[in-house]
């Protein structure tokens, strides 16, 4: 469908045979030349006339020459007629439209996309539209309130405003909800009457479709868009504690290409400590793979998080908590375990533990100051009343207490097992014995020790038996002759594992073959591995009362931030049952024996569970990213093409002068006339492509240095997209005027550089770097640059709010030398979060992402760190408008959050400004030192 | 940049440091060729720079004895003819001195033409030509001037320098003024020009040397494309860069070829039968051919 914005320009069309007729009759141009020789040339003789008209193939070149330059001019556009329909065509008095925006998990990966089709959609509307945007998804602790959206018309610059504000939550799509209000206020007869409902949704059928559809038919004219070709979305269905780390399955809609992604287990600072690919075949709907955190020993998982082609999703994340997360071991040592340190239990417990977890190894206090969540005594009783207390409340508490046998095991005192023990060992297979010793029988099916093959040479020649008739107690593992090996029994929250044989190589060689890891971490993965296994397993049922708090959730991009007030304490059974809601969003809980996760997208009706699928909604719809293209006139490539074609003229006409030559100097000329040729059309088309104007260098404007250095001022990247940098510019005056306001730092009006450089760097304290997503790499004169400026003592800002992918992001923007340093997450040590305020929260429009800064600046004599990289959108939250309010209306965290975004960029601009000054406050110690003496 | 000026559109004039190199380059062609000559026939070994007048004067030859008239001063007697009669007789020599070369290089716009950029203008092969020549003829004890319409000396070798000098003025000599030009009689003239002239104007200039005697030598050097026409297509045809000279269109210059080539010979023929009918030495040379061809032929002819 193509339309015309100027179809008058179409009449130029009819003057195409008047051009024939001229083309007909006007002989080309001749070739001027100089030839002395002509002045003795008799003129009739020469020039006597000949028909020369030009050849008929040249005419018809010129004339579709001609014809394209006119359809040019006439400015067609693809598609154009379907756009009136989508804003609303042309009814009487201004269009009144109704924005569905769906903000699911399911929306978050190509959310950007759907966003950007939907802004340039809406340039194309009338300025007098009055637009409601309603959004399907809640965000966390705050209700959906569709009153407010049909209270307040906006303009479609407020509109577009407000989308860039939205963000994808971490739920599913309401509709039901978001139907059942409509309903409700369309009983009470308080809807207006609209033009047209544009529901921009994320593809999916999830609950409630039906009836929201209904439910906006019944106030006007609907048309569905989506993206015809998304990326993803990708979600976690399933984590699992396997024996080597984690299982996790991911599903994807169907019908998708082959695709790769990778699975992180990351720390609560973002760091990677573990990855693992994930492969789906073309088509394919699931993929698994193991994660194996490997020899990172002593870290603590904060998350799994994918990493897809997309953008990051809730549905990409899974926090992991106490259940999940690696266990902090604590082993008990004594004085006699030193004695032969490689022979005493300890150390090959220590051994095979490093990679399952946090390992303390050392006497009782030690251990309790660690608060393990595993304890492990082997070859030991414990003897001491009070030790046994102490072990038994924490068992009781939640804990898992693992035992092993020995030698040196007494158990007359000692009543920490699953079950009651006979006094003294069996020991088989020895000089006074006629049994050999025995071998481990295959492990049950039922066991968490299933899937482990026993060597055969793995044997048992010492044990203690427990005594028969002891109910209570689970046998996890038993001896080839029947005899239990592991046994385990539930008390109060915790669990008791006992195994009646050494840890160290003198009653048994399990400790030294290569399965004793495994075991270990079997047996840990499946007692501890979250509430509800355990409880069925070993049919406990958990306290439901006790109160959990709310202390971080999940933002709809995967972060985990603090919880706002909204969100609501849930109990243990809410954990296992209760749908997500705005109340109950998914994060992490705090619970007297440590955080709980609620999963993401856990329980939702219809959501992620065994059975899960992206099932395509019903009925279709459009394709917004179509649609929005059709904004992009046809013209540009109408007059490529027009050139394409002179450039072809030219070198056929260079050409066919050539025939007339002879001999060498035809080849030579033809050589000579294909390169010029080339050379016209190569100049041609650059000319056509659009040039980067802010590329080019420019000489020095003393006038503008003078402007820049009279007063001290921060400074912004420059762009050349003007929305954009327009954006900054108003953010970075929001946080002058609060600079003013707050401090004595009464700065200048914010200045564009760019990168290139219309003007040295070094001038500015502080510059602000928002790059876009597609930005091109760096050249190596903005690198030579942005290095003199880092080394000269600036402060380069970048913040990466819109890239998917930072990492890659950033160093396809820098490139591979180094032109960063080392870095490290800016936390409350730093003198950034000390040069003004003392914070711990360094939020922007966005929150959740780590903040880096160079490494040299931490520790006691830091230096000022010359970049300072983050993602939180700070110019976002600073921005404020010509009307004097802020741009972006309103910040997932309220007013405390816009609050601390002002506050982080009061200590950038006071670190920027007074460098390490705060930082000698960490020398306040050394100096009362020196003054007490 | 350059090719693109040589091919379609007239040269720049060759200046003052080009010159300066060309000079030094025939200096070099010059002396190759004086020891080519030696060595093919070294009896005709050239005459150092005396010619017998044919009439009394200063000179080492004997001319004639005459009787000594009176008043004249006694020195002058030659007393060994004296003594054989009884007059007395003064002895006379022949009057030997050497000549003068004049050098005329047509310096128009139309010499400043080449039809591809690998070959030389005429007038730079003209000047290499002339400037060989002056070689050749200072090698030989000779002396050379040259005509530029400015006030003429003719300088031996130590003043090769003025005759450079001379020749690199900007051209002010008209072609048109050679027939005008008042040299001495019987002078040797060597005119360089591609024999674009017109019919009538060569023919009065002819009349005029004849004339005065002079011992004149013309050589017309042509560009291989005013020999064979080889462009195509419609062609504007100009004789000057600015809208003064000749503009011929022509409509197909594939076709015209053969007229043109047709019209161009008979040209050159008449050039040449009127040379030939004065007495005239001519050498026809194109810019196609090695400047060393060239100026062996040259030389070949150089003593006429």
């Amino acid at each position: 469908m193509v339309s015309l914005a100027h179809p008058a320009a179409l009449l130029a069309l009819l003057a195409l045979p008047a051009l024939w007729w001229l083309l007909r009759h006007l002989p080309p141009a001749p070739r001027r030349l100089f030839y002395p020789a002509a002045a003795i040339l008799k003129d009739e003789a020469v020039t006597a006339r000949q028909s020369e008209r030009p050849p008929r193939w040249l005419i018809v070149l010129r004339l579709l020459l001609a014809s394209l330059l006119i359809l040019a001019a006439a400015g067609p556009r693809w598609r154009a007629s379907e756009e009136a329909a989508v804003t609303g065509g042309t009814g009487a008095g201004p269009p009144r439209l109704l924005l569905v925006i769906d903000n699911g998990f399911p929306a978050a990966d190509s959310w950007r996309r759907r966003m950007t089709a939907l802004e340039r959609l809406m340039g194309a509307w009338s300025p007098d539209a009055r637009i409601h945007v309603i959004t399907t998804a809640p965000a966390p602790g705050r209700p959906p309130a569709i009153a407010d959206a049909f209270a307040h018309a906006l303009s479609p610059a407020d509109a577009r405003r407000r989308l860039a504000a939205l963000a994808p939550q971490p739920f599913l799509p309401r509709r039901d909800v978001l139907a059942r209000d409509l309903r409700a206020r369309q009983a009470t007869g308080r809807l207006p009457r609209l033009t047209r409902i544009l529901w921009v949704a994320d593809g999916f059928l999830w609950p409630g479709t039906d009836a929201l559809k209904t439910a906006l038919e019944a106030l006007g004219p609907v048309t569905i868009l989506g993206l015809r070709q998304p990326v993803g979305p990708f979600a976690l269905q399933a984590v699992r504690r396997s024996a080597a780390g984690y299982r996790v399955t991911v599903v994807r809609p169907p019908g998708q290409g082959e695709t790769r992604i990778a699975a992180q287990l990351v720390r609560q600072d973002g760091l990677v400590v573990a990855a693992t690919e994930l492969r789906f075949a073309a088509g394919a709907r699931k993929a698994q793979a193991e994660l194996a955190p490997g020899v990172f020993a002593n870290r603590q998982a904060a998350a799994i998080r994918l990493h897809v082609p997309g953008e990051a999703s809730a549905a990409h994340a899974y926090p992991l908590d106490r259940a999940t997360q690696w266990h902090r071991i604590g082993i008990l040592a004594g004085a006699g375990d030193s004695a032969r340190p490689f022979a005493s239990p300890v150390y090959t417990l220590a051994r095979a533990l490093r990679d399952a977890g946090e390992v303390v190894v050392g006497p009782w206090e030690r251990i309790w100051a660690q608060a393990p969540d595993v304890v492990i005594v082997a070859d030991r009783p414990v003897l001491e009343d009070g030790e046994q207390d102490r072990l038994r409340r924490f068992v009781e508490a939640g804990g898992i207490l693992l035992r092993f046998a020995g030698p040196r095991y007494e158990n007359r005192h000692d009543r920490l097992h699953p079950a009651p023990l006979a006094r003294g060992a069996r020991l088989v297979g020895g000089d006074l014995s006629w049994e050999r010793p025995q071998r481990i029988a295959p492990f049950p099916t039922d066991s968490p020790l299933s899937g482990i093959t026993v060597p055969a040479d793995v044997t048992v020649s010492g044990q203690v038996l427990a005594l028969p008739g002891a109910q209570e107690a689970r046998v996890l593992a038993r001896l080839a002759d029947g005899t239990p090996l592991v046994t385990a029994r539930v008390l109060g929250q915790g669990l008791l594992v006992f195994v009646h044989t050494s840890a160290d190589p003198s009653w048994s060689n399990l400790a030294l073959s290569p399965i004793f890891p495994r075991f270990l971490n079997a047996l840990l993965a499946a007692t501890a591995a979250d509430a509800r296994p355990r409880k069925a397993a070993l049919s406990d049922e958990p306290d439901k009362t006790v109160a959990l708090a709310p202390e971080l959730v999940l933002t709809g991009r995967g972060g985990l931030v603090a919880a706002p007030p909204g969100v609501a304490a849930l109990t243990a059974a809410d954990l296992l049952r209760r749908p997500l809601d705005w109340a109950a969003p998914a994060g992490l809980y705090r619970g007297p024996d440590g955080r709980r996760a609620l999963r993401p997208l856990q329980g939702v009706p219809g959501g992620i569970g065994p059975d899960f699928a992206f099932r395509p909604l019903a009925g279709g719809y459009a394709d917004i990213e179509a649609l929005a293209a059709g904004r992009l006139a046809l013209w540009p490539a109408l007059l490529v093409g027009a050139v394409l074609l002179l450039a072809l003229e030219r070198l056929l006409l260079s050409w066919s002068g050539v025939i007339a030559f002879s001999g060498w100097a035809r080849r030579k000329r033809m050589g000579v006339h294909a390169t010029r040729t080339a050379g016209r059309l190569a100049l041609a088309v650059a000319l056509l492509l659009p040039v980067d104007a802010l590329a080019q260098t420019r000489p020095l404007d003393p006038a503008r240095v003078i402007a820049a250095v009279s007063e001290p001022r921060l400074a912004y990247v420059r762009t050349g997209e003007r929305v954009r940098d327009e954006r900054v510019r108003a953010g970075l005056e929001g946080l002058t005027r609060i600079l003013r306001l707050r401090t004595a730092a009464a700065l200048g009006r914010p200045m564009g550089v760019t990168l290139a450089g219309d003007l040295p760097l070094a001038l500015f304290p502080l510059v602000y770097w928002a790059p876009p997503a597609d930005r091109p790499a760096l050249t190596a004169r903005e690198r030579a640059r942005l290095r003199r400026y880092l080394r000269a003592g600036g402060i380069l800002f970048i913040d990466l709010a819109d890239g998917d992918d930072r990492q890659t992001d950033l160093r396809r923007l820098l490139g591979d030398d180094a032109l960063l340093p080392a870095l490290v997450a800016l936390d409350s040590r730093h003198i950034l979060a000390r040069s003004f305020y003392l914070l711990d929260w360094f939020p922007g429009r966005r929150d959740g992402q780590v903040v880096w800064v160079s490494a040299d600046s931490l520790g006691t004599d830091p230096r000022v760190s010359p970049v300072v990289i983050g993602a939180h959108d700070w110019a976002g939250a600073w921005a404020i408008g010509a009307d004097g309010r802020f741009l972006a209306p309103e910040l997932p965290g309220g007013i405390a959050q816009r609050e601390f975004a002002f506050r982080f960029g009061i200590n950038l601009v006071m670190y920027a400004l007074a460098g390490t000054y705060k930082g000698d406050q960490i020398h306040l110690p050394a100096i009362l030192e020196r003054l007490r003496r | 940049m350059r090719a693109q000026l040589t091919a379609d559109r007239m040269a720049p004039a060759v200046g003052a440091g080009e010159c300066a190199r060309l000079f030094q380059h025939a200096r070099a062609l010059a002396r190759h060729m004086a020891i080519r000559r030696q060595r093919r026939d070294a009896a005709a070994r050239f005459e150092r720079g005396v010619h017998p007048r044919r009439r009394k004067g200063a000179g080492d030859s004997f001319w004639q004895y005459r009787p000594f008239e009176s008043g004249e001063p006694a020195r002058l007697v030659d007393w060994r003819r004296s003594a054989r009669s009884d007059r007395l007789y003064v002895r006379e020599h022949e009057w030997e001195t050497n000549r003068v070369l004049w050098l005329w290089v047509d310096r128009s716009p139309a010499m400043r033409f080449a039809s591809r950029p690998e070959l030389p203008t005429k007038e730079n092969r003209a000047l290499v030509m002339a400037f060989t020549a002056a070689w050749l003829a200072w090698e030989s004890g000779e002396r050379v001037g040259w005509l530029d319409g400015s006030p003429r000396t003719a300088v031996t070798r130590s003043a090769a320098r003025r005759l450079l000098a001379a020749a690199c003025r900007p051209p002010t000599c008209d072609p048109r003024t050679l027939a005008r030009t008042t040299l001495p009689p019987a002078t040797r003239l060597l005119a360089i020009g591609d024999g674009l002239w017109s019919i009538e104007r060569l023919a009065d200039c002819l009349d005029h040397w004849r004339g005065r005697a002079l011992r004149a030598m013309v050589v017309t050097l042509r560009d291989p494309a005013e020999e064979r026409f080889p462009y195509a297509g419609r062609l504007l045809l100009e004789t000057a860069d600015d809208e003064t000279g000749v503009r011929l269109l022509i409509e197909d210059g594939e076709a015209a070829a053969t007229a043109i080539d047709r019209q161009l010979a008979a040209h050159h023929e008449t050039v040449a039968a009127l040379l030939a009918g004065a007495g005239v030495p001519h050498l026809r040379l194109s810019t196609a051919s090695g400047e060393e061809a060239s100026a062996a032929l040259l030389a070949g002819l150089l003593p006429w």
